[in-house]
Formats: C-alpha cells, structure tokens, sequence
C-alpha cells in the first residue's frame, strides 16, 4: 500500500493549512486537535441536582448532539514520542482484548504488542470475546447464564483452539454445570453447534401457529453469513400462515430468495407446545428441501452449507474487526482482512484469525 | 464511533457555566440556562478517504452480491477512537491522577454497563459525560489540593507548563501546540469568576479529562 496512505500525519497537515487561526475559544474543537478536544462541561453540574434531568436536559441535548469528536492518533516510524505511542498501544490492547486499563508493566513496555500472545490466553480475553461473539448472536442479554450457551460454547472454542465452525456445526451441547451458574460443554454426537442446544431452541422457537421454526431458519443463516432482514409486523387480520406468506408481498424473502425462510425452516424440526406450555421440538415433520443450491435434508444440510460458504468467512472476519476495531473494515484495510480470511482456512480456529489483524502494525497506528 | 467528522463545542457552555460556579468548596454547579455551542471547523474528505484502494479478495453471498460492497470508503487509522468503557475508568484515572476518584464507584448508571456475558460498544452520552465532568472534577481537585505548586492560580508561565504536562499524561502523547495553547488560553482567560486558585486548577485538569484525548482509546 502507498505510504502517502499510511501516513496520516500528511492529511492533518493539509486539515491544519485548511484551519482558521487559533488562539482562542472557538478554535477549541479544530479537526486536528480533534484527539484532543476539550468536550469540557465546566461547572455545568452540581452532583447533587444532577438527578434532576428536567433541568438539565437542554444541557444533555447539546451533550449527546456533539459532545465527542473522535480521532485516532497515528504514530509513524519515526515517531518523535516512541514512549507516548507504546502507553497508547498498551491501553489500546489492554482495553479491546481485555477490557481492562492497562497495568504498570504493560504500560511501562517499550513494545507491548509482545504482550498480545499472553493476552490472548487469558481469561479476560475469553470472556470478553465470547460475550462479543454472544452480542453479535443474541440481539439482547439473556436473563441467565443457562439461557446462554452461545456464549459458552464459543468461550470453549476459543479457551480449547477448537475449529470456529464447529460452533456451528461441531458434535457438542450444554447442560448445566453443578453450581447452576454456567453451562457446561460436552461432546454429543447429536449436536449442531449451538443450534440444537436447548436453550437456543427455545429461545428462537419462534410463534407461526403450525410450529415452523422460521426464527430459527433466520438466525442460522444470520449467525453465520451476517445476513440481515428485517422482520415484518403483522397487520391486523393479515393471514400469517403459510397460505399468506406466499402472497406476493411476503413470498420473496420466505419461498423464492436463496435466503428463503420457509424452505430453511422445512428442515427444522417444529416447535410443539404442551397444554402446560412446555415446549419440545417434534423431527417428525422435517422436509427435504432444495436451498442454496443444494437438496438439504436436516438442519444440518442447512448448516453445513452455511458455514462453507465465502459468505461465512468473511462474516467471522469483519466480526473480528468489529471486535478489534469496533466497526467493520473499510476499504483500505482490504488486505489485512483477507490476511484474516486465510488464517481462518489455514489454522480453522479464530484465534488465529484475530491475531493476525491485532498483530498487524496498523493495530497500535 | 465515527471519528474527528463532528464536534460541536461545549467551550462556550463552558464559559458561561462558569458563572454560575459555587462559592461552595468541593462542589459543582448548574449551568445557567441559554448556553451555546459552536461548531469546530471542517475536514477535506479526501485525507479520511482509501485513496488508493487495494485490490483484495472477492466475498460473494448466495445471493451473487460482493460483500466487500459493503466497505466504508475510509483510509487507515483514520476511524480509531472508541470510548473508553466504564469498566476500565478506574485504571485510567489512576493513570493520571494516581487514584479513582471516589464518586466513579457509584456511577455504573450513567453508563452503558453491558450485561454479564454480553458486549456493548460504548457511547458517548451526554449523562456519561456529564457524569465524568463530575467524577473528573472531584479527581482532579484532590491532585490540585495536594501539590503546592497549584497554590497560585494559573497564569501566562504556570498554564502552559501545566497543561503541557497533564495533557501529556492523560493523552499518553505530547501535545502539540494548539491543545496546549487552548488549555492554557481557558485556565487564564475563561475562570476568572472562580477565585479559589486550586479549583482553578481542577477546572483545567477536569477540562482534559472529559476530552476525547482521555476518553477514547
């Protein structure tokens, strides 16, 4: 890649020619001090009423309306500030893949990035990634650790290197472990990643009135290719049975897309609600159905093909940039992705993965 | 978490709060009604753009569609700045300041505290923020209180010298002349109605401290 691109300090001087003099007040917030700027509130609130937010909202408006003006620091070869730049990367890492300020030693290391390797071995690393990996399954936390074995499932792949894709696909299910405040992982020949887990079952159970899991369908192909649509509210007296949604307003995105959502529930085993509302699942009604380019069979056909898709690589790499950098890559970082992509082949396992875009120079830029 | 596009500034909130400041030791007071903010100045688009896009691999769905589509049009380093989250202020103030302020434990509510086992990006809110003013405030006036060199109040040879050295600590970089002149341009020009030089100080120091230079990472 150009330097010139690299090179940051070259754009903050053409934005420092583009500036109006400075000096005084106004000038506080000028994009090159935007790392920087004061998003001060001076005197502006006394503890004790700050509970009155009647009184304070105009103030909380402008707040939220521009408070943070955000702007990464780059630090170039020949940084004038080599000790600045490491405490920086040392808090850099020490927060994204710890979520913990950095310690004494990490920020005293004139390199903390020869610190990554332990980082990514450690507790903390492992709860905070598998807790991201959960946010980006679950659309909301779950109300206890036994509703949550996407969480403990992709904490065991990552603790145990297990190859990611067997958090979707691999041999395993949960169950609770002894003190009732976790899941226990164990290996069962029936599994299909989390997917078959019962708490996931029922989770996304979903409500269409014959028991067709088209929940579930949705989130299998989301969790793992990212897709996204979104879902549709029902009008009042709207017929939601598989009658209606193959009318043509609805029968795009359930029986003709390559994301077809009927057809992916077809092999899916369907939701069955006892008269004292206890919920089980009933196989009996799978249907062969043919889906991304495949006859699928089971939800495992289903997920089979999901997770050997180019689709589901590129999904678990820009998770790991959203993780790493808290939005997906952009353009530029094209190549660093596709670094990411192929750990992901070579080695199966996301650690390795992640570790090459941390470990990356541009990571602590 | 989009970074240096936007900025509307608090200076002139800041200013004009100042008015209203207690004579009251220790404490903060409310802004008086009708402050303002003013917009920062603007960004040539093309020092944030991927100028030269590299070619890389192509993803394509099932559908046919290349996921790569989907990129931002962003050069690299450009995008970096996440707010720091609460679970990590308390390291991050004793960094600068040697200790947490006292009043940070019992502010989890003003932030975006995620659920065990679950993950949510920081924001920049404005409770989170005034919340921090707070906590940066009570932090930075126990640093005042206790060096003597903050007995006088700031002037044309102590703010510079001073915000240099806390800019630097709480940003981990050395500042360059602008921060350091913006800094010392308010601890000598904006607090005049503040006649307590140490709250002087802590005004200053809490002023870097709700900064994005300490708030992000």
């Amino acid at each position: 890649m150009a330097r010139a691109l690299r090179d940051p300090s070259r754009a903050r001087e053409r934005v420092a020619q583009a500036l109006p003099p400075h000096g005084s007040l106004s000038s506080f917030h000028a994009p090159d001090a935007c790392a920087g700027t004061f998003a001060a509130l001076a005197c502006a609130l006394q503890l004790r009423r700050f509970v009155n937010l009647r009184r304070i909202a105009p103030l909380l408006v402008l707040l939220a309306a521009g408070a943070v003006a955000l702007r990464g620091r780059s630090a170039k070869a020949d940084d004038p500030d080599p000790k600045g730049r490491s405490e920086r990367c040392a808090t850099r890492l020490s927060i994204t893949l710890l979520g913990k300020s950095a310690d004494a030693a990490l920020l005293a290391s004139a390199k903390p990035e020869d610190s990554i390797d332990s980082m990514l071995t450690s507790p903390a690393f492992y709860d905070r990634f598998a807790s991201f990996v959960n946010a980006q399954s679950n659309g909301a936390p779950a109300a206890s650790p036994l509703q949550d074995p996407v969480y403990f499932l992709a904490r065991h792949m990552i603790e145990q290197r297990k190859p990611w894709r067997d958090l979707y696909i691999g041999a395993y299910n949960v169950r609770a472990a002894a003190d009732g405040k976790s899941l226990d992982i164990i290996e069962d020949a029936n599994g299909l990643g989390y997917f078959r887990t019962a708490p996931w079952m029922v989770r996304y159970a979903g409500n269409e009135s014959e028991g067709v899991r088209i929940s579930a369908a949705y989130h299998m192909i989301h969790d793992t290719t990212g897709f996204q649509v979104p879902a549709s509210v029902a009008k009042p007296g709207e017929d939601r049975t598989a009658t209606g949604r193959k009318a043509d307003a609805c029968k795009n995105c359930h029986y003709d897309s390559w994301f077809a959502l009927d057809k992916a529930a077809a092999v899916l085993s369907r939701k069955k609600v006892a008269a004292d509302g206890t919920v089980s699942f009933d196989p009996t009604s799978i249907t062969a159905t043919a889906l991304l380019n495949k006859n699928l069979a089971s939800d495992k056909d289903l997920v089979t093909t999901l997770v050997s898709s180019e689709a589901w690589k590129f999904t678990q790499c820009r998770m790991v940039f959203n993780f790493l950098y808290g939005r997906p890559e952009n353009q530029c970082e094209a190549p660093l992705f596709d670094q990411c992509v192929a750990a992901l082949e070579k080695d199966g396992t996301i650690n390795a993965a992640l570790a090459v875009v941390v470990k990356d120079a541009s990571f602590c830029q | 978490m989009k970074t240096s596009l936007t900025t509307v500034s608090l200076a002139a909130l800041l200013a004009s709060s100042l008015l209203a400041c207690a004579a009251e030791e220790d404490a903060l007071e409310t802004p008086q009604p009708g402050a303002s903010s003013s917009s920062g100045g603007t960004v040539d688009p093309q020092t944030l753009e991927c100028t030269q896009k590299p070619q890389g691999r192509t993803y394509v769905d099932f559908g046919g569609v290349d996921l790569a589509t989907t990129r931002i049009n962003e050069n690299i380093g450009v995008n970096r700045g996440r707010i720091k989250p609460y679970a990590v202020l308390a390291g991050e103030y004793t960094r600068v300041l040697g200790a947490a302020p006292a009043s940070l434990a019992a502010q989890a509510g003003s932030f975006d505290v995620p659920a065990p086992r679950y993950f949510e990006e920081p924001r920049a809110t404005g409770v989170g923020i005034s919340a921090m003013y707070g906590v940066s405030f009570e932090g930075a006036l126990i640093v005042a209180k206790a060096g003597g060199k903050y007995a006088a109040a700031p002037d044309a040879t102590t703010a510079p010298a001073e915000c240099a050295a806390f800019l630097g600590k709480a940003f981990s970089r050395t500042p360059d002349t602008q921060e350091i002149d913006n800094c010392a341009t308010f601890a000598t020009t904006k607090l005049a109605k503040e006649t307590n030089p140490q709250r002087k100080w802590a005004y200053v120091f809490a002023n870097v401290l709700t900064s994005t230079g300490f708030l992000t990472y």
